[in-house]
C-alpha cells in the first residue's frame, strides 16, 4: 500500500476531474441507499462516500503495479471525442492526458482509468442509451462520467466489458492493457475494499507495523460490517459440529452428533464426534470416459474469453460497443437496478 | 571444475521448492533456496515488508510464531496487499503479468509462496487424469506418485476436514441430489466428501453442544490461543475455525511457528528443511538468469543462476552442480525464456488454470434454522474450504468460506458476462448471473451470513495456445514480463457449465432460495503444465534440452490433474524429483521413498 508521503503526492498531483470520477464510481458501486434503510434498518443507508473511500481507491489504482527501475515513461490516454447529443447534452472529452511517470515506483494509472470512464460515458450518451439527463453539477469538477446518474454510470462501465483498448504506454514501447480491466478494477476493487476492514485504519498508508486498526469508528462497528453482520476479525469460533460419515464408510466414528435420513444410494449419513480416515483404496481407471468434447478447439464464436484479439484503439472499441447493442439491456438494467417493472 | 558454491540451487521457496530442498538436504546435499518475496515469521526480518533485514536464514531457531502472529493479521485488505505476488517493500505494487482481458493470476510471494494464501486442501489427483488422459508420458503413472503422496500427507498431517454449519448445508444438498459420500483417497467416481486438508483438526473444546431437542449451545469462553501462550484463556490446539486461510491464518495465536494449524510449506516443510542443517534460505532474491556452460558439446549444462536483490537492486550469481526451477508456473517458463536457453516449442505452453467460477447460494433464515439449527450459514466460521464434490473427467466443486470483502470480490465483483442487468438468466438454472453493483449488491451482501459460495474448478485441458510468453521491450526490473494467454476449448466451457449447474442443483436442494453465478473471468488460481513432463522435462523432471536443470513446481505437471487442488500432487512430484536429482548426479540416494 502506498506510504503517507506518496499517497499525499498522488492526491495533490491528481486533477480534480479525475478525483470526481473516482467519487462518482464509488457512489455508483456502493451508493447510499435510503430505500434499503426502510427494509433492512438504518445501518444499511450509508455508502462508500460516507466513509471517504474515494481517495484511497485512487491511490490504489496508482500503486497497484510495481514499476521499480523502469525507464521514464509516459502514461497516456489516447481518448478524444466530441459528441453532440442532439437536444440532450454536448459532451467533450478533449483532453489528452499524459502523465510523466516517476520511474522509481509504481505505475500511475488513475488519470487513464478516469478518462476511459469518460469515453464510456460519452459513448452511452452518443447512443442515447442514458436513462437520465446528465447533470454536470453532480460532482464538483466532474467530467462526463461524473455527470451521469448512478445507473447510467454502471451502464457506461458495462460498455467497456470485453473490449480491448490501448490505454497505456509503458516501458520500452506499447503495453496494452484492456479496457475490460477497468470495470473489473473499479467494481471488484471497490466492492472488495468497501466490504473489507478498510474503514478501521487510522491511516492505512502507514507501514504495516505502525498501522493502528480498530473494529469501531466513533464507538460504532465498521459501516460495512454492520451492513453484512460480519462479526469482525475473529481468532476462532465455537462452531465445530463433528465429522461427516456413514456407518459403511471409513469416515466418521464414535458417537453421533446428528443423524440424517439420507437420499443417496449409500447408508444414511451422520455427523460423528470422531474423524475416521480416508481409505487408501485400490483403484481401476479402466471405465474412464470423457463426458465432454476433448478436441481442444475453442468455440466458433470465440467463447467467453476471446484471447489474443488484436489490440484496438478506443475508437474501435466504441464501434464494437455500438455493434454489440443489446436491445433488452436497458429494460433489464431498469428492473435490476431500480426495481422497476418493465413491460416487454 | 572450479569452486562451486552449492550442490543444488533451487529457484523459488513456494509450495514445492521447500519440499525438494528438504529431501535434498536430508540426503546430505548443500542446498541454497532462493525466494523472490520476503520471509515472514523469521527473526532475521522483523519488519520484512519495511526494511531489507538480513540476507539468509538457515537455523530453525530463527523461526518465530510470535512474529508471524504480528505480521499475519488476517485482515483481508492488508493481507491481500501483503501477500499477492510482488516485491517485499510494502510501498510497491504487484509485479505485473499481462493476462487476457480482465483475468488475473493469483499467486503469492514469500517463503511458502502461494501456500501462504491457499486453503490447505490436499486431495490427490484423479488417477484417470494421469493414467487415462493423454497428456502424461506412458512411462509415468499415478502409481509412481503414491509413495510420495503418502509421505507428504504424513508430513503435513492431511486429514478429513471438520463439519460446521456451512459444510453440513452443502452435504445435505449433495445427499438430496442423490450423490454418495466418497471415503477414498484415489477417486474414480462422482460423489462428495470432506476435504482432505493439510490443516490440523479443531480442538474438542470448540464443539457445539447439541441437546436432546436439537437446540445448539456454544459454550466455549476462551480466547482461542495456544497452550504455550501465557495469555491464553482456555487454550486450544489445531484449527480455531475462523476462515482465515486466504488471509494467512497464523492460528492458534501464541503457538510456536511449527504448531500453527494450517500446514503451508512455510510451516510444514521449511522447518524440516532447515533442520537438516544443509539448507540455506535467501529471500528477496529474484532470479533473472539461468547460467549454463555451452562448452561441452551436446546440451548446455546448468551451472548456477543470477539473481537481483529486490531491496538493493544488486545482482549476484551463485554456482551449483544442479539447478532446480521452482519459481511457479508463470515465472519458471519466463525465466527459461529470458535466460536464452535452447528453444523448446513447449516451454510456457499448455497452461491449465482450472478455469474457475463461483456459484453462491442464499438462504432464508427459517430454512437455515430448520436445516442447521441456527439462522445463519456463517461463511466466516470453520475451515475455509472443507467440503468438496468430485467429478472425474469434469472437475470439482468446493464450498468456500470467507470474510465479507473476499465474498464480495469473488461473488459479485468480477464477471466475464458483465453486469447482471446485461444478462437474461430466464432459461438458466441460476437466478442471476454477472457482476453486481449498486443497491442490489448491498441487498445481497446484507445476506452475507446466510450465504454459501461454491467454487467451480474445471478440469481444463492443456492447449498449446495457452501459456506464458515474453516479448522484448515489455519489461520490468527483472526483464521481459510474463504475458499470459488463455482461451478455453469448447470442452472446457462445457465442463465448467456442467459444474456450475451441478453446484446450483446442490445449493437449491440444500434449500437455497436464490443462486447467483458469477461467470468469473478466466482467473488463474491453480496454475499448471507450462513446463510439462514429456514435453519440456523427462520423467525425472530434468529438462530435455539443458542438463542438470530440473523443474520442481506445478509447471512440470502434464495437465491439471483432473481438477483436484494441485498442491499435494505438485509437492509429491517435487519430492520424487529431489530423489531423482540425488540419484542422477550425486549418487547419494539412500532409503528412497519410491522406486526410480
Amino acid at each position: 500500500m502506498p506510504s503517507s508521503a506518496s499517497a499525499a503526492d498522488t492526491a495533490e498531483e491528481t486533477d480534480p476531474t479525475t478525483r470526481a470520477t473516482y467519487r462518482a464510481v464509488l457512489d455508483a458501486v456502493v451508493p447510499a441507499t435510503p430505500e434499503l434503510a426502510d427494509d433492512l434498518g438504518p445501518e444499511h443507508e450509508p455508502g462508500g462516500l460516507d466513509i471517504g473511500m474515494a481517495e484511497y481507491l485512487l491511490a490504489v489504482t496508482n500503486s497497484i503495479f510495481s514499476m521499480y527501475d523502469a525507464p521514464r515513461f509516459v502514461v497516456e490516454a489516447t481518448v478524444h471525442q466530441e459528441v453532440d447529443v442532439a437536444g440532450k447534452a454536448e459532451v467533450k472529452v478533449h483532453q489528452e492526458v499524459a502523465t510523466e511517470q516517476d520511474p522509481e515506483f509504481n505505475a500511475r494509472l488513475a488519470e487513464t482509468v478516469a478518462k476511459i470512464c469518460d469515453a464510456a460515458a460519452a459513448e452511452l450518451l452518443a447512443r442515447g442509451d442514458n436513462e437520465d439527463q446528465p447533470d454536470p453539477t453532480r460532482f464538483d469538477a466532474g467530467g462526463t462520467f461524473a455527470s451521469l446518474s448512478r445507473p447510467d454510470r454502471l451502464r457506461a462501465l458495462s460498455l467497456l466489458d470485453d473490449r480491448e483498448v490501448e490505454t497505456t504506454r509503458l516501458p520500452g514501447g506499447a503495453r496494452e492493457s484492456t479496457a475490460a480491466l477497468v470495470p473489473q478494477l473499479l467494481v471488484a476493487f471497490t466492492e472488495g475494499i468497501y466490504y473489507s476492514e478498510w474503514e478501521g485504519y487510522d491511516d492505512i498508508r502507514q507501514p504495516p507495523s505502525e498501522r493502528e486498526f480498530g473494529a469501531t469508528v466513533d464507538g460504532e462497528r465498521l459501516q460495512s460490517w454492520r451492513q453484512t453482520d460480519f462479526p469482525g476479525i475473529i481468532a476462532g469460533s465455537n462452531s465445530f459440529r463433528g465429522y461427516w460419515g456413514t456407518p459403511d464408510a471409513s469416515l466418521g466414528e464414535g458417537r453421533i452428533w446428528k443423524a440424517f435420513a439420507g437420499d443417496g444410494d449409500g447408508a444414511p449419513p451422520r455427523i460423528y464426534y470422531d474423524q475416521g480416515e480416508f481409505t487408501d483404496n485400490d483403484y481401476d481407471t479402466g471405465g474412464y470416459e470423457e463426458p465432454f468434447d476433448t478436441s481442444g478447439d475453442p468455440p466458433e464464436d470465440g467463447g467467453p474469453v476471446s484471447g489474443e484479439a488484436g489490440v484496438k484503439r478506443p475508437e474501435d472499441a466504441v464501434e464494437d460497443a455500438r455493434e454489440g447493442v443489446d436491445d433488452d439491456l436497458l429494460d433489464r438494467a431498469r428492473t435490476d437496478l431500480l426495481g422497476q417493472e418493465v413491460q416487454r | 571444475m572450479s569452486h562451486v558454491d552449492h550442490d543444488v540451487v533451487i529457484v523459488g521457496a513456494g509450495g514445492d521448492g521447500p519440499v525438494a530442498a528438504w529431501r535434498l538436504g536430508h540426503l546430505g546435499l548443500d542446498v541454497l533456496l532462493l525466494e523472490a518475496g520476503p520471509f515472514y515469521g523469521n527473526e532475521k526480518w522483523e519488519k520484512p515488508t519495511e526494511e531489507p533485514g538480513a540476507e539468509t536464514s538457515s537455523d530453525p531457531a530463527d523461526l518465530s510464531g510470535a512474529l508471524l502472529d504480528e505480521q499475519f493479521t488476517t485482515r483481508e485488505l492488508e493481507m491481500i496487499f501483503k501477500l499477492i505476488f510482488g516485491p517485499a517493500d510494502h510501498e510497491r505494487g504487484f509485479w505485473l503479468r499481462k493476462f487476457p482481458q480482465s483475468g488475473i493470476t493469483i499467486q503469492a510471494a514469500g517463503v511458502g509462496g502461494t501456500t501462504l494464501i491457499y486453503t490447505g486442501n490436499h486431495p490427490r489427483a484423479y488417477p484417470a487424469a494421469i493414467d487415462e488422459q493423454p497428456h502424461w508420458p506412458d512411462t509415468f503413472s499415478y502409481e509412481d506418485l503414491l509413495p510420495y503422496y503418502r509421505r507428504m500427507e504424513d508430513l503435513l498431517d492431511v486429514q478429513p476436514a471438520p463439519v460446521t454449519a456451512k459444510e453440513e448445508l452443502f452435504f445435505q444438498g449433495a445427499e438430496a441430489q442423490g450423490y454418495d459420500l466418497i471415503d477414498d483417497k484415489n477417486v474414480t467416481d462422482v460423489g462428495y466428501r470432506p476435504q482432505p486438508n493439510a490443516i490440523r483438526g479443531p480442538d474438542e473444546k470448540l464443539r457445539v453442544e447439541r441437546r436432546g431437542d436439537g437446540q445448539l449451545a456454544e459454550t466455549y469462553d476462551g480466547n482461542y490461543r495456544h497452550p504455550s501462550d501465557p495469555d491464553a484463556v482456555d487454550p486450544v490446539e489445531g484449527h480455531t475455525l475462523a476462515t482465515t486461510e486466504i488471509t494467512g491464518n497464523p492460528h492458534p495465536l501464541g503457538a510456536p511457528y511449527e504448531e500453527k494449524a494450517k500446514r503451508t510449506s512455510a510451516i510444514g516443510v521449511v522447518p524440516k528443511a532447515m533442520e537438516t542443517g544443509n539448507v540455506t534460505i535467501r529471500p528477496n532474491a529474484f532470479v533473472t538468469d539461468v547460467l549454463v556452460d555451452r562448452s561441452l558439446g551436446g546440451n548446455p549444462e546448468a551451472t548456477g543462476v543470477e539473481y537481483r536483490d529486490t531491496w538493493s537492486g544488486d545482482k549476484e550469481s551463485v554456482s551449483a552442480e544442479a539447478v532446480v526451477l521452482a519459481a511457479g508456473t508463470i515465472e519458471t517458463p519466463r525465466l527459461w525464456l529470458n535466460s536464452g536457453l535452447p528453444r523448446n516449442d513447449w516451454v510456457g505452453k499448455g497452461m491449465t488454470i482450472h478455469f474457475g467460477d463461483n456459484v453462491m447460494g442464499f438462504w432464508e433464515e427459517d430454512v437455515l434454522e430448520e436445516r442447521v439449527g441456527k439462522p445463519t450459514a456463517d461463511p466466516q466460521e470453520g475451515q475455509t474450504i472443507a467440503a468438496r464434490f468430485d467429478y472425474p473427467g469434469v472437475g470439482m466443486l468446493q464450498t468456500t468460506g470467507s470474510y465479507a470483502g473476499v465474498a464480495a470480490l469473488l461473488g459479485f465483483g468480477a464477471s466475464a458476462s458483465g453486469f447482471t442487468f446485461t444478462n437474461d438468466p430466464t432459461e438458466a438454472p441460476w437466478d442471476t448471473i454477472g457482476r453486481l453493483a449498486g443497491p442490489k449488491l448491498k441487498r445481497f451482501l446484507s445476506r452475507y451470513r446466510e450465504a454459501l459460495p461454491v467454487l467451480v474448478v474445471t478440469d481444463d485441458r492443456p492447449h498449446e495456445r495457452n501459456g506464458v510468453s515474453v516479448a522484448p521491450g515489455i519489461e520490468d526490473e527483472h526483464g521481459p514480463i510474463p504475458q499470459v494467454n488463455y482461451v478455453p476449448s469448447t470442452g472446457d466451457i462445457q465442463r465448467r457449465d456442467e459444474l456450475a449447474e451441478t453446484a446450483t442443483e446442490i445449493l437449491k436442494d440444500a434449500g437455497a432460495d436464490h443462486v447467483h453465478r458469477s461467470d468469473s473471468p478466466a482467473t488463474a488460481i491453480h496454475i499448471h503444465s507450462t513446463m510439462a513432463m514429456g514435453k519440456v522435462v523427462d520423467t525425472a523432471c530434468e529438462a530435455y534440452d539443458v542438463d542438470r536443470l530440473f523443474v520442481a513446481d506445478h509447471s512440470a505437471l502434464a495437465n491439471g490433474v483432473g481438477g483436484p487442488n494441485p498442491t499435494n500432487t505438485g509437492q509429491s512430484l517435487a519430492l520424487r524429483t529431489a530423489e531423482r536429482i540425488a540419484d542422477r548426479y550425486f549418487d547419494c540416494l539412500s532409503d528412497p521413498i519410491g522406486s526410480s
